[in-house]
């Protein structure tokens, strides 16, 4: 295989860069990376949770499944999960951010981290390191940056009442996800300061490779 | 109590408006509504799913929860559920519509629909909502994915499979929502595929209360 490039992308920071079709994304990592992509030749084409889900068919998914986007195309294929059997990765949430936090600060509700209440509440999160990978040198709005899928990020929940919440469940050692681009893309990634991990957020590694 | 605006939206249709902040919207259906809402004074900051479940920590959204933006910033509280008891409202599923409608078809995916009278319509929410937020320009892209008002899921728990049902109010039962800013709302009436009845008519109304 041709490795295409290959990045250190550290804790709390964001990456992004082009993709072929047919080139393989694989993301390594022990914490969550918020994760989205856009049309390279189009960028109002972008992932959606939603839609991945319908055309899915399910709230958690895993190798074989599909990011699809607003317009019903089908984006990236999963080809590999090294996390399934551990946890799956989450539809549900949307990104952490610096107000987010301060939010959950004022409202008593960082031990939903399960570090207790007196943790390092970081100024910035995953809604600030994707703007830093895709607004200067793409031009997207912030606004029109998509709710990601996090990989990494096991969310407990219970289908009956609905209730979801946070869980500590990671990978014990950097394991890795491959998704191959169904279209030419710009793909995004937020290190994420996961502060539900128990070590917090660690730095990534994204290497696009050809197969 | 002042009634701003009393109206129908036939089936398979969009409707749009914009409200003050304080004013309140009874939605009334027995059937599936798309609904969404932007600020009025920044489209940008649209109604999103996925902050909104962080929010409330649910995957449902139920009375007392408020409608979050891609920002963050509460637009709507859910103040009303006359679904309560009966059935949850859905935050998973996007619209319907042609090309969601054509996919399923090509894979042999109708049956998921549970009808098995359904016909195909040639356009569903992702057109009603276009139609409904194009005098505000507005384009498909940015209108976010909406909450499924009626739209009850069943979802396993084991595997986070997701099935349709046809749990549905009986006759129209209303859901209401308080503007927390200044908004623009739009809906759209679904087609339904999956409902015992197809998809039915909507009444909006605006009060000031």
């Amino acid at each position: 295989m041709n490795i295409i490039r290959d990045d250190h992308v550290p804790a709390n920071s964001g990456w992004g860069a082009p993709i072929e079709k047919g080139q393989v994304l694989r993301l390594t990592a022990m914490t969550i990376i918020d994760f989205v992509c856009l049309n390279l030749h189009d960028l109002d084409e972008r992932f959606d949770q939603a839609r991945t889900k319908v055309h899915d068919g399910k709230i958690w998914i895993t190798e074989g499944d599909r990011l699809v986007s607003k317009r019903d195309n089908v984006m990236m294929t999963i080809i590999r999960d090294d996390f399934a059997g551990t946890g799956f990765h989450d539809l549900q949430y949307g990104t952490c951010s610096g107000p987010r936090f301060a939010r959950a600060a004022a409202e008593g509700r960082l031990n939903q981290y399960h570090h207790g209440d007196d943790i390092p509440v970081p100024d910035h999160g995953c809604w600030e390191n994707l703007q830093d990978a895709l607004c200067a040198r793409w031009g997207v709005p912030k606004e029109f940056i998509p709710s990601p899928i996090n990989i990494f990020q096991h969310v407990e929940i219970d289908t009956e009442t609905g209730a979801i919440s946070h869980s500590p469940v990671r990978p014990a050692t950097p394991i890795c996800v491959d998704l191959r681009a169904e279209m030419d893309l710009v793909v995004a990634a937020s290190a994420c300061p996961d502060l539900a991990a128990p070590e917090f957020g660690q730095p990534i590694r994204a290497t696009i490779y050809q197969p | 109590m002042e009634t701003i605006r009393d109206e129908t939206a036939p089936r398979n249709t969009g409707w749009s408006a914009e409200m003050k902040s304080g004013q309140i919207l009874r939605l009334s259906a027995r059937t599936i509504i798309d609904f969404v809402c932007f600020d009025r004074a920044d489209f940008g900051e649209a109604f999103d799913q996925a902050p909104t479940r962080a929010a409330s920590g649910c995957l449902y959204l139920r009375e007392g929860d408020a409608m979050l933006s891609r920002g963050g910033a509460p637009l709507m509280t859910m103040i009303e559920d006359g679904f309560a008891g009966l059935g949850t409202h859905d935050t998973q599923f996007g619209m319907c519509g042609r090309a969601r409608h054509r996919r399923a078809a090509a894979e042999g995916r109708l049956g998921e629909y549970l009808n098995a009278a359904v016909q195909v319509p040639d356009h569903g929410c992702a057109e009603n909502l276009t139609a409904a937020c194009k005098p505000w320009g507005i384009a498909y892209e940015d209108i976010p994915s909406p909450v499924n008002l009626f739209q009850n899921m069943a979802i396993d728990q084991r595997t986070g499979r997701m099935a349709r049902t046809q749990i549905r109010p009986a006759r129209p039962v209303p859901v209401v929502f308080r503007a927390e800013r200044d908004l623009l709302v739009a809906f759209s009436a679904c087609p339904d595929l999956a409902s015992a009845t197809g998809g039915l008519e909507v009444r909006a109304e605006i009060v000031q209360p």
